[in-house]
Protein backbone atom coordinates (compact mmCIF):
# COMPACT_ATOMS: atom_id res chain seq x y z
CA UNK A 1 0.00 0.00 0.00
CA UNK A 2 2.98 2.40 0.13
CA UNK A 3 1.99 3.40 -3.72
CA UNK A 4 -1.92 4.17 -2.41
CA UNK A 5 -0.28 6.51 0.63
CA UNK A 6 2.25 7.77 -1.59
CA UNK A 7 -0.44 9.19 -4.19
CA UNK A 8 -2.72 10.27 -0.65
CA UNK A 9 -0.23 12.53 0.81
CA UNK A 10 0.96 14.27 -2.44
CA UNK A 11 -3.31 15.07 -2.75
CA UNK A 12 -3.35 16.50 0.43
CA UNK A 13 0.20 18.26 -0.14
CA UNK A 14 -2.47 20.17 -2.87
CA UNK A 15 -0.18 18.09 -5.82
CA UNK A 16 -3.91 17.97 -8.60
CA UNK A 17 -2.09 16.61 -11.12
CA UNK A 18 -1.42 13.10 -8.98
CA UNK A 19 -5.40 12.91 -8.16
CA UNK A 20 -5.81 13.97 -11.77
CA UNK A 21 -3.68 10.29 -12.93
CA UNK A 22 -5.49 8.29 -11.06
CA UNK A 23 -8.94 9.61 -11.88
CA UNK A 24 -8.11 9.11 -15.87
CA UNK A 25 -6.38 6.09 -15.13
CA UNK A 26 -9.28 4.73 -13.55
CA UNK A 27 -12.23 6.30 -15.41
CA UNK A 28 -12.56 3.71 -17.90
CA UNK A 29 -12.28 0.55 -15.85
CA UNK A 30 -15.10 1.93 -13.60
CA UNK A 31 -17.26 3.18 -16.21
CA UNK A 32 -17.29 -0.06 -17.82
CA UNK A 33 -17.90 -1.93 -14.43
CA UNK A 34 -20.37 0.39 -13.84
CA UNK A 35 -22.33 0.14 -17.22
CA UNK A 36 -22.10 -3.87 -16.95
CA UNK A 37 -23.75 -3.93 -13.45
CA UNK A 38 -25.66 -1.19 -12.61
CA UNK A 39 -26.32 1.57 -15.06
CA UNK A 40 -26.94 1.47 -18.53
CA UNK A 41 -26.43 5.21 -19.84
CA UNK A 42 -22.78 6.65 -20.42
CA UNK A 43 -23.31 10.08 -18.72
CA UNK A 44 -25.19 7.81 -15.72
CA UNK A 45 -21.97 6.11 -15.34
CA UNK A 46 -19.65 9.09 -15.32
CA UNK A 47 -21.87 11.15 -13.26
CA UNK A 48 -21.50 8.23 -10.21
CA UNK A 49 -17.64 8.00 -10.94
CA UNK A 50 -17.62 12.04 -10.85
CA UNK A 51 -19.76 11.91 -7.40
CA UNK A 52 -17.31 9.07 -5.82
CA UNK A 53 -14.03 10.48 -6.83
CA UNK A 54 -15.31 13.52 -4.71
CA UNK A 55 -16.22 11.64 -1.70
CA UNK A 56 -12.67 10.12 -2.09
CA UNK A 57 -10.87 13.60 -2.68
CA UNK A 58 -12.37 15.17 0.12
CA UNK A 59 -12.14 11.95 2.16
CA UNK A 60 -8.27 12.02 1.44
CA UNK A 61 -8.27 15.89 2.03
CA UNK A 62 -10.13 15.64 5.76
CA UNK A 63 -7.44 13.02 6.49
CA UNK A 64 -10.10 10.54 6.64
CA UNK A 65 -7.90 8.07 4.45
CA UNK A 66 -4.66 8.73 6.38
CA UNK A 67 -4.98 4.95 7.62
CA UNK A 68 -6.17 3.13 4.35
CA UNK A 69 -5.35 -0.39 4.41
CA UNK A 70 -7.13 -1.51 1.40
CA UNK A 71 -6.27 -0.11 -2.40
CA UNK A 72 -7.09 3.14 -3.28
CA UNK A 73 -8.77 1.89 -6.39
CA UNK A 74 -10.91 -0.53 -4.37
CA UNK A 75 -11.86 2.18 -2.29
CA UNK A 76 -13.81 4.03 -5.03
CA UNK A 77 -15.61 1.01 -6.28
CA UNK A 78 -16.70 0.35 -2.77
CA UNK A 79 -17.82 4.49 -2.32
CA UNK A 80 -19.64 3.50 -5.45
CA UNK A 81 -21.64 0.61 -4.62
CA UNK A 82 -22.40 2.23 -1.15
CA UNK A 83 -23.85 5.17 -3.10
CA UNK A 84 -25.93 2.93 -5.61
CA UNK A 85 -26.87 0.90 -2.21
CA UNK A 86 -27.56 3.87 -0.38
CA UNK A 87 -30.06 5.61 -3.78
CA UNK A 88 -32.29 2.16 -3.79
CA UNK A 89 -32.71 1.99 -0.18
CA UNK A 90 -33.99 5.22 -0.44
CA UNK A 91 -36.23 4.66 -3.47
CA UNK A 92 -37.39 1.32 -1.62
CA UNK A 93 -38.28 3.49 1.62
CA UNK A 94 -40.25 6.25 -0.25
CA UNK A 95 -41.98 3.73 -2.12
CA UNK A 96 -43.15 2.06 0.89
CA UNK A 97 -44.09 5.01 2.85
CA UNK A 98 -44.97 7.50 0.65
CA UNK A 99 -48.36 8.07 2.04
CA UNK A 100 -46.67 8.84 5.71
CA UNK A 101 -43.80 11.22 4.23
CA UNK A 102 -46.15 13.34 2.04
CA UNK A 103 -47.74 14.55 5.26
CA UNK A 104 -44.58 14.50 7.41
CA UNK A 105 -43.42 16.72 4.47
CA UNK A 106 -46.32 18.67 4.30
CA UNK A 107 -45.80 19.39 8.45
CA UNK A 108 -42.12 20.43 7.77
CA UNK A 109 -42.88 22.80 5.22
CA UNK A 110 -45.25 24.53 7.35
CA UNK A 111 -43.38 24.90 9.88
CA UNK A 112 -39.64 25.84 8.64
CA UNK A 113 -40.60 26.73 5.04
CA UNK A 114 -38.97 30.34 5.56
CA UNK A 115 -36.84 29.49 7.61
CA UNK A 116 -34.74 26.99 5.20
CA UNK A 117 -35.53 29.20 2.00
CA UNK A 118 -33.78 31.80 3.77
CA UNK A 119 -31.05 29.37 4.24
CA UNK A 120 -30.88 27.86 1.38
CA UNK A 121 -30.86 31.20 0.14
CA UNK A 122 -27.83 32.49 2.47
CA UNK A 123 -25.91 29.70 1.46
CA UNK A 124 -26.23 30.71 -2.77
CA UNK A 125 -25.09 34.18 -1.63
CA UNK A 126 -22.09 32.70 0.29
CA UNK A 127 -20.83 30.80 -3.12
CA UNK A 128 -21.70 33.94 -5.31
CA UNK A 129 -19.72 36.34 -2.71
CA UNK A 130 -16.75 33.68 -2.22
CA UNK A 131 -14.72 34.21 -5.43
CA UNK A 132 -14.77 37.99 -4.71
CA UNK A 133 -12.72 37.08 -1.49
CA UNK A 134 -8.66 37.85 -1.91
CA UNK A 135 -7.19 34.33 -2.77
CA UNK A 136 -5.67 34.30 0.52
CA UNK A 137 -8.95 34.39 2.43
CA UNK A 138 -10.32 31.43 0.00
CA UNK A 139 -7.58 29.44 0.44
CA UNK A 140 -7.78 29.84 4.52
CA UNK A 141 -11.39 29.11 4.25
CA UNK A 142 -11.05 26.19 1.98
CA UNK A 143 -8.79 24.52 4.45
CA UNK A 144 -11.15 25.39 7.39
CA UNK A 145 -14.46 24.23 5.84
CA UNK A 146 -13.90 21.86 2.98
CA UNK A 147 -10.30 20.53 3.53
CA UNK A 148 -12.22 20.36 7.53
CA UNK A 149 -8.62 21.17 8.65
CA UNK A 150 -7.56 22.56 12.38
CA UNK A 151 -5.95 25.71 12.91
CA UNK A 152 -2.86 23.61 14.18
CA UNK A 153 -2.76 21.54 10.97
CA UNK A 154 -3.14 24.86 8.52
CA UNK A 155 -0.04 26.52 10.65
CA UNK A 156 2.30 23.69 10.20
CA UNK A 157 1.08 23.87 6.05
CA UNK A 158 1.15 27.39 6.11
CA UNK A 159 4.76 27.17 7.79
CA UNK A 160 3.48 29.45 10.87
CA UNK A 161 4.84 29.22 13.85
CA UNK A 162 1.48 29.98 16.05
CA UNK A 163 -1.83 28.80 15.29
CA UNK A 164 -3.15 31.80 16.61
CA UNK A 165 -2.26 33.45 13.60
CA UNK A 166 -4.47 31.30 11.51
CA UNK A 167 -7.57 31.91 13.72
CA UNK A 168 -6.97 35.64 13.99
CA UNK A 169 -6.61 35.56 9.27
CA UNK A 170 -9.78 33.02 9.41
CA UNK A 171 -11.67 35.88 11.57
CA UNK A 172 -11.02 38.46 9.30
CA UNK A 173 -11.71 36.71 6.22
CA UNK A 174 -15.15 35.60 8.06
CA UNK A 175 -15.61 39.59 8.86
CA UNK A 176 -14.96 40.63 5.40
CA UNK A 177 -17.02 37.65 3.62
CA UNK A 178 -20.28 38.68 6.20
CA UNK A 179 -19.48 42.22 5.01
CA UNK A 180 -19.94 41.15 1.56
CA UNK A 181 -22.75 39.36 2.24
CA UNK A 182 -24.74 42.03 3.83
CA UNK A 183 -24.16 44.26 0.90
CA UNK A 184 -25.26 42.26 -0.91
CA UNK A 185 -28.58 41.14 0.82
CA UNK A 186 -29.25 45.19 1.06
CA UNK A 187 -28.97 45.15 -2.43
CA UNK A 188 -31.27 42.32 -3.41
CA UNK A 189 -33.89 44.02 -1.24
CA UNK B 1 -13.74 35.67 17.80
CA UNK B 2 -14.73 33.49 21.26
CA UNK B 3 -18.61 34.31 20.14
CA UNK B 4 -17.25 32.87 16.79
CA UNK B 5 -15.96 29.82 17.50
CA UNK B 6 -18.45 28.67 19.98
CA UNK B 7 -21.32 28.83 17.15
CA UNK B 8 -18.62 26.77 15.05
CA UNK B 9 -17.93 24.30 17.54
CA UNK B 10 -22.22 24.16 18.31
CA UNK B 11 -22.49 23.66 14.56
CA UNK B 12 -19.58 20.93 14.55
CA UNK B 13 -21.32 19.18 17.05
CA UNK B 14 -17.75 19.59 19.77
CA UNK B 15 -19.59 21.13 22.59
CA UNK B 16 -19.94 18.97 25.38
CA UNK B 17 -23.78 18.26 26.21
CA UNK B 18 -23.43 20.60 29.24
CA UNK B 19 -22.19 23.39 27.07
CA UNK B 20 -24.42 22.36 24.29
CA UNK B 21 -27.28 22.93 26.65
CA UNK B 22 -26.44 26.16 27.89
CA UNK B 23 -25.95 27.38 24.29
CA UNK B 24 -29.52 26.26 23.33
CA UNK B 25 -31.21 27.66 26.08
CA UNK B 26 -29.42 31.21 25.05
CA UNK B 27 -29.85 30.50 21.71
CA UNK B 28 -33.45 29.93 21.71
CA UNK B 29 -33.76 33.48 23.30
CA UNK B 30 -31.52 35.93 21.79
CA UNK B 31 -32.11 36.68 18.11
CA UNK B 32 -28.97 38.20 17.10
CA UNK B 33 -26.87 34.81 18.27
CA UNK B 34 -30.07 32.66 15.89
CA UNK B 35 -28.77 35.27 13.06
CA UNK B 36 -25.53 35.09 13.58
CA UNK B 37 -25.77 31.36 14.05
CA UNK B 38 -27.91 30.90 10.58
CA UNK B 39 -25.07 32.99 8.85
CA UNK B 40 -22.14 30.80 9.97
CA UNK B 41 -23.84 27.60 9.11
CA UNK B 42 -24.26 29.00 5.59
CA UNK B 43 -20.70 30.29 5.25
CA UNK B 44 -19.78 26.65 6.73
CA UNK B 45 -22.27 25.10 3.99
CA UNK B 46 -21.49 27.35 1.39
CA UNK B 47 -17.96 27.46 1.31
CA UNK B 48 -17.86 23.69 1.27
CA UNK B 49 -20.50 23.29 -1.92
CA UNK B 50 -18.17 26.52 -3.76
CA UNK B 51 -15.36 24.18 -3.52
CA UNK B 52 -17.27 20.81 -4.07
CA UNK B 53 -18.88 22.52 -7.80
CA UNK B 54 -15.05 23.94 -8.28
CA UNK B 55 -14.07 20.10 -8.52
CA UNK B 56 -16.47 18.80 -9.96
CA UNK B 57 -16.12 21.54 -12.75
CA UNK B 58 -12.14 20.60 -12.52
CA UNK B 59 -13.58 16.74 -13.25
CA UNK B 60 -15.70 17.70 -16.37
CA UNK B 61 -12.17 19.17 -17.80
CA UNK B 62 -10.66 15.88 -17.00
CA UNK B 63 -13.33 14.61 -18.73
CA UNK B 64 -13.04 16.41 -21.99
CA UNK B 65 -9.34 15.39 -21.77
CA UNK B 66 -10.49 11.66 -21.73
CA UNK B 67 -12.54 12.17 -24.15
CA UNK B 68 -10.04 13.28 -26.72
CA UNK B 69 -7.91 10.51 -25.72
CA UNK B 70 -11.10 8.22 -26.53
CA UNK B 71 -11.41 9.84 -30.38
CA UNK B 72 -7.51 9.66 -30.32
CA UNK B 73 -8.01 6.04 -29.72
CA UNK B 74 -10.36 5.44 -32.13
CA UNK B 75 -8.80 7.50 -34.53
CA UNK B 76 -6.00 5.07 -34.30
CA UNK B 77 -7.66 1.76 -34.34
CA UNK B 78 -9.72 3.24 -37.67
CA UNK B 79 -5.99 3.29 -39.43
CA UNK B 80 -4.78 0.26 -37.76
CA UNK B 81 -7.79 -1.66 -38.95
CA UNK B 82 -7.66 -0.19 -42.55
CA UNK B 83 -4.14 -0.67 -42.55
CA UNK B 84 -5.15 -4.76 -42.15
CA UNK B 85 -7.38 -4.38 -44.99
CA UNK B 86 -4.98 -3.30 -46.84
CA UNK B 87 -2.51 -6.23 -45.43
CA UNK B 88 -5.15 -8.78 -46.54
CA UNK B 89 -5.53 -7.17 -49.74
CA UNK B 90 -2.11 -7.25 -50.48
CA UNK B 91 -2.17 -11.07 -48.63
CA UNK B 92 -5.00 -11.94 -51.28
CA UNK B 93 -3.38 -10.67 -54.23
CA UNK B 94 0.13 -12.60 -53.44
CA UNK B 95 -1.73 -15.96 -54.36
CA UNK B 96 -4.00 -14.36 -57.12
CA UNK B 97 -2.07 -12.27 -58.80
CA UNK B 98 1.43 -13.51 -60.04
CA UNK B 99 2.96 -9.86 -61.00
CA UNK B 100 5.13 -8.69 -58.88
CA UNK B 101 4.60 -4.95 -60.23
CA UNK B 102 0.68 -4.44 -58.67
CA UNK B 103 1.60 -5.98 -55.37
CA UNK B 104 4.36 -3.22 -54.87
CA UNK B 105 2.09 -0.46 -55.71
CA UNK B 106 -0.27 -1.97 -52.97
CA UNK B 107 2.35 -2.23 -50.46
CA UNK B 108 3.55 1.38 -51.03
CA UNK B 109 -0.14 2.19 -51.05
CA UNK B 110 -0.74 0.92 -48.03
CA UNK B 111 2.14 2.43 -45.96
CA UNK B 112 2.47 5.55 -47.92
CA UNK B 113 0.90 8.38 -45.86
CA UNK B 114 1.24 12.47 -46.48
CA UNK B 115 3.47 13.62 -44.07
CA UNK B 116 2.86 16.97 -42.09
CA UNK B 117 4.29 20.01 -42.19
CA UNK B 118 6.15 20.61 -38.81
CA UNK B 119 8.72 23.04 -40.10
CA UNK B 120 6.76 26.44 -40.08
CA UNK B 121 3.12 27.24 -37.87
CA UNK B 122 2.95 30.47 -39.04
CA UNK B 123 -0.04 33.00 -38.38
CA UNK B 124 -2.19 32.37 -41.15
CA UNK B 125 -3.50 36.10 -41.12
CA UNK B 126 -0.47 37.77 -41.61
CA UNK B 127 0.11 36.37 -45.22
CA UNK B 128 1.84 39.42 -46.00
CA UNK B 129 5.01 39.19 -43.20
CA UNK B 130 5.58 35.21 -44.36
CA UNK B 131 9.21 35.03 -45.74
CA UNK B 132 8.80 33.01 -49.28
CA UNK B 133 10.73 30.11 -46.65
CA UNK B 134 7.17 29.98 -44.88
CA UNK B 135 5.14 30.69 -48.02
CA UNK B 136 6.49 27.13 -49.76
CA UNK B 137 5.91 25.39 -46.76
CA UNK B 138 2.18 26.83 -46.54
CA UNK B 139 1.59 26.01 -50.01
CA UNK B 140 2.92 22.04 -48.40
CA UNK B 141 0.42 22.55 -46.39
CA UNK B 142 -2.18 23.27 -48.77
CA UNK B 143 -1.27 20.26 -50.93
CA UNK B 144 -0.12 22.99 -53.69
CA UNK B 145 2.99 21.01 -54.60
CA UNK B 146 3.72 22.26 -57.61
CA UNK B 147 4.07 25.94 -55.80
CA UNK B 148 6.06 24.53 -53.38
CA UNK B 149 8.47 22.93 -55.33
CA UNK B 150 9.02 26.30 -57.51
CA UNK B 151 9.14 28.14 -54.12
CA UNK B 152 12.27 25.51 -52.91
CA UNK B 153 13.53 26.05 -56.42
CA UNK B 154 14.21 29.80 -55.93
CA UNK B 155 15.81 29.87 -52.37
CA UNK B 156 19.13 30.64 -51.66
CA UNK B 157 19.06 27.76 -48.50
CA UNK B 158 19.06 24.55 -50.83
CA UNK B 159 20.99 22.67 -48.17
CA UNK B 160 19.05 22.90 -45.55
CA UNK B 161 17.87 19.63 -44.93
CA UNK B 162 14.56 20.21 -43.73
CA UNK B 163 13.79 21.67 -47.40
CA UNK B 164 15.46 19.10 -49.10
CA UNK B 165 13.09 16.61 -47.06
CA UNK B 166 9.66 18.56 -47.80
CA UNK B 167 11.20 19.25 -51.66
CA UNK B 168 11.30 15.47 -52.14
CA UNK B 169 7.72 15.01 -50.00
CA UNK B 170 6.49 17.37 -52.64
CA UNK B 171 8.11 15.10 -55.68
CA UNK B 172 6.56 12.02 -54.39
CA UNK B 173 3.09 13.67 -53.89
CA UNK B 174 3.61 14.51 -57.77
CA UNK B 175 4.21 11.11 -58.33
CA UNK B 176 8.14 12.51 -59.69
CA UNK B 177 9.81 9.41 -57.97
CA UNK B 178 13.44 9.66 -59.08
CA UNK B 179 13.58 13.04 -58.30
CA UNK B 180 11.99 12.82 -54.86
CA UNK B 181 14.64 10.26 -54.38
CA UNK B 182 17.80 12.85 -55.00
CA UNK B 183 16.17 15.19 -52.47
CA UNK B 184 15.57 12.76 -49.81
CA UNK B 185 18.35 11.13 -50.14
CA UNK B 186 20.35 14.42 -49.51
CA UNK B 187 18.49 15.53 -47.03
CA UNK B 188 19.16 11.48 -44.93
CA UNK B 189 23.14 11.92 -46.01
CA UNK B 190 23.01 15.46 -43.93
CA UNK B 191 24.63 15.56 -40.28
CA UNK B 192 21.54 13.94 -38.27
CA UNK B 193 18.70 16.19 -37.97
CA UNK B 194 15.04 15.73 -36.84
CA UNK B 195 13.90 14.44 -40.46
CA UNK B 196 16.05 11.87 -41.24
CA UNK B 197 14.20 8.68 -40.66
CA UNK B 198 11.54 10.22 -42.27
CA UNK B 199 13.95 10.76 -45.11
CA UNK B 200 15.08 7.74 -45.29
CA UNK B 201 11.83 6.17 -44.55
CA UNK B 202 10.13 8.00 -47.76
CA UNK B 203 12.87 7.29 -50.06
CA UNK B 204 12.41 3.66 -49.16
CA UNK B 205 9.15 3.88 -50.62
CA UNK B 206 10.37 5.70 -53.43
CA UNK B 207 12.46 2.96 -54.57
CA UNK B 208 9.91 0.58 -53.65
CA UNK B 209 7.64 2.26 -55.88
CA UNK B 210 10.16 2.27 -58.48
CA UNK B 211 10.35 -1.41 -57.76
CA UNK B 212 14.17 -1.12 -57.46
CA UNK B 213 14.11 -3.43 -54.41
CA UNK B 214 17.65 -3.95 -53.76
CA UNK B 215 17.78 -0.68 -52.50
CA UNK B 216 14.69 -0.32 -51.48
CA UNK B 217 15.71 -3.37 -49.19
CA UNK B 218 18.80 -1.81 -47.44
CA UNK B 219 16.91 1.68 -46.35
CA UNK B 220 14.25 -0.94 -44.56
CA UNK B 221 17.52 -2.68 -43.34
CA UNK B 222 19.12 0.31 -42.41
CA UNK B 223 15.26 1.81 -40.59
CA UNK B 224 15.74 -1.46 -38.18
CA UNK B 225 19.17 -1.01 -37.64
CA UNK B 226 18.98 2.38 -36.06
CA UNK B 227 16.21 1.33 -34.04
CA UNK B 228 14.01 3.87 -36.10
CA UNK B 229 10.44 4.66 -35.47
CA UNK B 230 10.09 3.14 -38.63
CA UNK B 231 11.39 -0.12 -37.82
CA UNK B 232 8.17 -2.37 -37.36
CA UNK B 233 6.43 -0.91 -40.65
CA UNK B 234 9.83 -1.37 -42.49
CA UNK B 235 10.27 -5.46 -41.16
CA UNK B 236 6.58 -6.17 -42.36
CA UNK B 237 7.40 -4.22 -46.26
CA UNK B 238 11.09 -6.50 -45.84
CA UNK B 239 8.85 -9.55 -44.59
CA UNK B 240 6.03 -9.01 -47.70
CA UNK B 241 9.12 -8.51 -50.17
CA UNK B 242 10.84 -11.84 -49.30
CA UNK B 243 7.27 -13.56 -49.86
CA UNK B 244 6.75 -11.47 -53.35
CA UNK B 245 10.34 -12.93 -54.13
CA UNK B 246 9.71 -16.16 -53.20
Amino acid sequence: MIKNQAIIQQIKQGNTASFDAFYLSLRPKFIHWVRKHYLKKETEAIELFQQSMLVVYENILTGKLDTLSSNLETYVFGVAKNSIRNANRTLIIKEKHQEKLTQHYQLLSLDHSSDNDRQKQLIQLVKQVLPQLKAGCQDILKRFYFEEKKAKTIAQELGLSNEQVVRTQKSRCLKYLKQLLAEQSTEMK
Amino acid sequence: MEQEERIEEYLKGNLSPLKKVAFEKELATNPNLQRNVEEQRAVMVGVKEYFQEQTLKHFQTLEEQANKQKKYNTTTLIKWSSLLVAASVLFFLWFKNPFQGTSNAILYASYYTTYPNYVDNIERNDSSAQTAYQTAFFAYEQQNYQQAIQIFESLDSKQDPALQFYWGLSLLELEQYTEAILHLEQAYKAPKHRYSDNALWYQALGYLKLEEYKKAKIAFQQLIKDQSTYRVKAADILEALEKLNS
